[in-house]
């Protein structure tokens, strides 16, 4: 019998082996895709809920007495207010900003203590307090300044609220011609626009983060709950051909399962700005990463709950690592070459630079990322023959 | 009691069985942790990589650009050309337009011709920005970023006619000079670690267990086993949650409330991460199945954490799954503690432990259908 020949034998072997636990190759094939199902569902029903309008409190000075000299010896004493008024007005009617309460210090003396308190009680995100010289430096020409209490224990909200009041600023700026204001030519390139944006910009994070822990899963016990191998090797079969229809076997599930999670993603809405097949190719180098590394946890323990315990800490590391919790720049230099040996960070801008930018997969900082990707899988691959040529087996 | 006491100490010598795999459960957690430790930066300010061509040599238009580069907290200036002509100016965006492409900039910032003429008149002068909408932050973050460069424009200029500024003073955040990444973060990923860890060890914990059948034919009642395993990955989940917790706070955790509290939130996620894995322990017949099922639910269970989509922004019906799952409650509870110094708020911990009470009420029941042969 020739090597071929007995490779497949092996693989048919091999499917078998997996057929005879049709539950879990059923939740191999079947849990990924419908995972993705429901979460791209949800990206693309999030994308069309639109803007994200900031809760807020107004706390308004401006009403008082002014008695102020501003920097270049300019008295002022008034209590204009008109400018206030105005901007509570934009505040009232922006879509980026919902005013839960307004308080006016000439009337309610405690207004910033009640703002605090709704700030505290997480019914508003931020609290916009406007000075008792606002109307008098507009209309002397000195800088207004506006100060801005926002929450910050979550950095995101922080961001979308300072970034909604700075969008808010700039309508009350235009829309009452205080002069003169800068006019933003705003042109966002690599984007689809619509809810397949937010889709696109989710599952290019997602997708990686989902291979790879099911390709991990599905070769995780290959080799080491293989009660028969070691009789196996009492056969004409090598350890390089048992190896091989291992790669064979698990390849082929892994391509169904990319595969699967491909065309859901693809009918949910998914709009890959370059091509679909380079998108599906970075998808499966993704996933050849996944079945090495898992074949290699495989050859590396000697029971079960090892290489459960492997997997999880690899896993765990490979996401922290990725990129997407913190930036790879803002780690440490050991870190960032740390991180660079796990797939994540090359997986995740490599599938959004395709699918956003459009971006071949050889094209500039892609064969970077591709050439990562399959060269420390090969690498894998090879460490792992290494281990399993070393291994002993006991009939 | 004494029945169920024998059966923890069991487990315990099971578990023990395996050292090697015993160290990798405490490793792990700590090495994580120790990665976060190790990160810098972060915060809520961004910092953009911007490329400027100055269209505009006259006096504002040299301004404009020499305003980028005083804008240290938000703008990095890669590159920076003058483009008075048609075919400088062709050369040099396709130049930008590359390193746009490339992810070397965030932003592409271009001074019109006409600048110094707007400034001059003093009419609203016009500028030209491109941003990499592939970077569904940065792009988002594009009206903030700007108004540094803007303001320094102005003190250039001395001119601050039309000039509103915003002057955020976060509260409740992080302090300065502690690790802004660290801490951020913690609320997320210290919970994920330690869901995943138990979830994982406890998922295993029928499926592996050969002897099983044999001790049905024991006093034990299948309850006392639920309740026993159920008690013996605790303690495990306990031991874990303290490494974690003194780790993260010798890495400059900040905790503005009550440490206790952080600590009791850590173990109820760590009880619903023990709960989720005996559950689905008892729905799987092999190991296969255990670990599919494992890293579906924690998949799902990270995916619809509100780290990638927050929990407000999803569709109703989303949500409502979401505020079902453990993270809905553990984020909140450890955020509010860590930086309000709330107390722990009644809601959250119920609905933690009625998410505990129902899975373990489930897995009694998928055991007690299990059949099981000598």
């Amino acid at each position: 019998m020739g090597t071929l020949q007995r490779i497949f034998k092996l693989v048919i072997k091999e499917l078998h082996l997996l057929k005879s636990d049709k539950r879990a190759l059923f939740m191999a094939i079947l849990l990924p895709p419908l995972i993705m199902a429901a979460f791209s569902s949800m990206a693309f029903l999030s994308g069309m809920t639109g803007v994200t309008s900031v809760k807020i409190a107004i706390v308004n000075y401006d009403d008082l007495y002014t008695s102020y000299t501003f920097p270049n010896g300019t008295d002022i004493q008034s209590n204009q207010n008109v400018w206030a008024q105005i901007l509570i007005k934009t505040l009232k009617n922006s879509n980026l900003t919902e005013v839960e309460a307004s308080y006016n210090i000439n009337t309610t003396i405690y207004g910033m203590l009640y703002a605090r308190e709704l700030l505290k009680q997480q019914k508003v995100s931020a609290i916009v307090s406007i000075p008792s010289e606002f109307s008098e430096a507009i209309q002397y020409h000195f800088p207004a300044l506006i100060e801005i209490i926002p929450d910050g224990s979550d950095v995101d909200i922080l961001r979308t609220v300072l970034n909604n009041l700075q969008e808010v600023l700039t309508e009350f700026q235009q829309g009452n011609n205080i002069t003169p204001y800068f006019q933003i030519e705003s042109n966002i390139e690599f984007s689809t626009g619509g809810s397949s944006d937010l889709l696109g910009f989710v599952s290019a994070l997602s997708v990686p983060f989902l291979i790879i822990g099911a390709t991990l899963i599905l070769t995780l016990l290959v080799i080491v709950k293989e009660a028969p191998l070691a009789r196996l090797l009492m056969t004409p079969a090598k350890k390089s051909e048992i190896l091989l229809s291992k790669y064979i076997t698990y390849g082929g599930i892994m391509v169904f399962q990319i595969f699967l999670i491909f065309i859901v993603n693809t009918i949910i809405g998914l709009q890959v700005a370059g091509s679909l097949l380079d998108f599906f190719i970075a998808m499966l180098l993704v996933g050849l990463y996944g079945i090495s590394l898992g074949i290699l946890i495989s050859a590396l323990s000697s029971t079960e709950i090892q290489a459960n315990e492997y997997f999880l800490g690899i896993f765990l590391i490979s996401v922290l690592l990725s990129g997407m919790f913190v930036p790879v720049e803002s780690m440490a230099p050991w870190l960032q070459a740390l991180a660079y040996a796990f797939p994540l960070a090359h997986a995740v801008p490599l599938l959004s630079n395709i699918s956003l930018k459009g971006l071949g997969l050889t094209y500039g900082p892609n064969l970077l990322y591709t050439s990562c990707l399959l060269g420390v899988s090969l690498i894998i691959i090879l460490l792992t023959a290494l281990v399993f040529y070393r291994k002993k087996y006991e009939v | 009691m004494a029945r169920i006491w024998d059966l923890v100490i069991k487990e315990f010598g099971r578990i023990k069985s395996d050292r090697k795999g015993l160290v990798m459960l405490f490793l792990f957690p700590l090495i994580t942790v120790i990665i976060f430790g190790f990160s810098s930066g972060g915060g809520y300010q961004i910092a953009y990589t911007v490329s400027i061509i100055n269209q505009d040599a006259q006096f504002h238009g040299t301004n404009m650009a020499q305003a980028f580069f005083l804008s240290n907290s938000t703008m990095t200036v890669i590159s920076n050309y003058t483009a008075t002509n048609p075919t400088e100016f062709q050369n040099a965006f396709e130049e930008a337009f590359q390193l746009l492409k490339s992810d070397q900039i965030e932003m592409l910032f271009i001074i019109p011709e006409n600048f110094s003429d707007y400034v001059a008149n003093g009419t609203n002068p016009i500028v030209i920005v491109y941003t990499d909408g592939s970077d569904y932050t940065s792009f988002n973050d594009l009206y903030l970023a700007l108004s540094e460069p803007f303001m320094q424009f102005k003190m250039l200029e001395n001119n601050w006619s039309g000039t509103i500024v915003m002057f955020p003073y976060p509260e409740y955040g992080v302090p300065a000079g502690w690790n802004q990444i660290l801490n951020y973060m913690a609320g997320i990923m210290i919970p994920l670690i330690i869901i995943a860890t138990s979830m994982n060890v406890s998922s295993l914990s029928i499926v592996t267990e050969l002897p099983l059948p044999r001790l049905m034919l024991t006093p034990a009642s299948r309850r006392d086993i639920i309740l026993s395993k159920f008690i013996g990955y605790s303690l495990i989940m306990i031991v874990q949650v303290l490494v974690v917790f003194f780790t993260s706070i010798a890495f400059g955790l900040y905790i503005s409330g009550s440490p206790l509290n952080i600590l009791i939130t850590l173990l109820l996620a760590g009880l619903s991460g023990v709960s989720l894995g005996i559950f689905i322990s008892t729905l799987c017949s092999t190991e296969a199945q255990a670990n599919q099922f494992f890293i579906g639910i924690f998949i799902f269970l990270a995916l619809f954490s509100g780290a990638f989509i927050p929990i407000s922004d999803m569709p109703a019906a989303f949500g409502i799954i979401a505020n079902a799952l453990p993270f809905a409650h553990v984020i909140p509870l450890f955020q509010n503690t860590a930086f309000r110094a709330a107390p722990l708020e009644f809601i959250h911990v119920l609905s933690l432990l009625i998410f505990c009470l129902v899975l373990l009420v489930l897995a009694l029941i998928m055991f007690r259908f299990r059949k099981m042969e000598v």
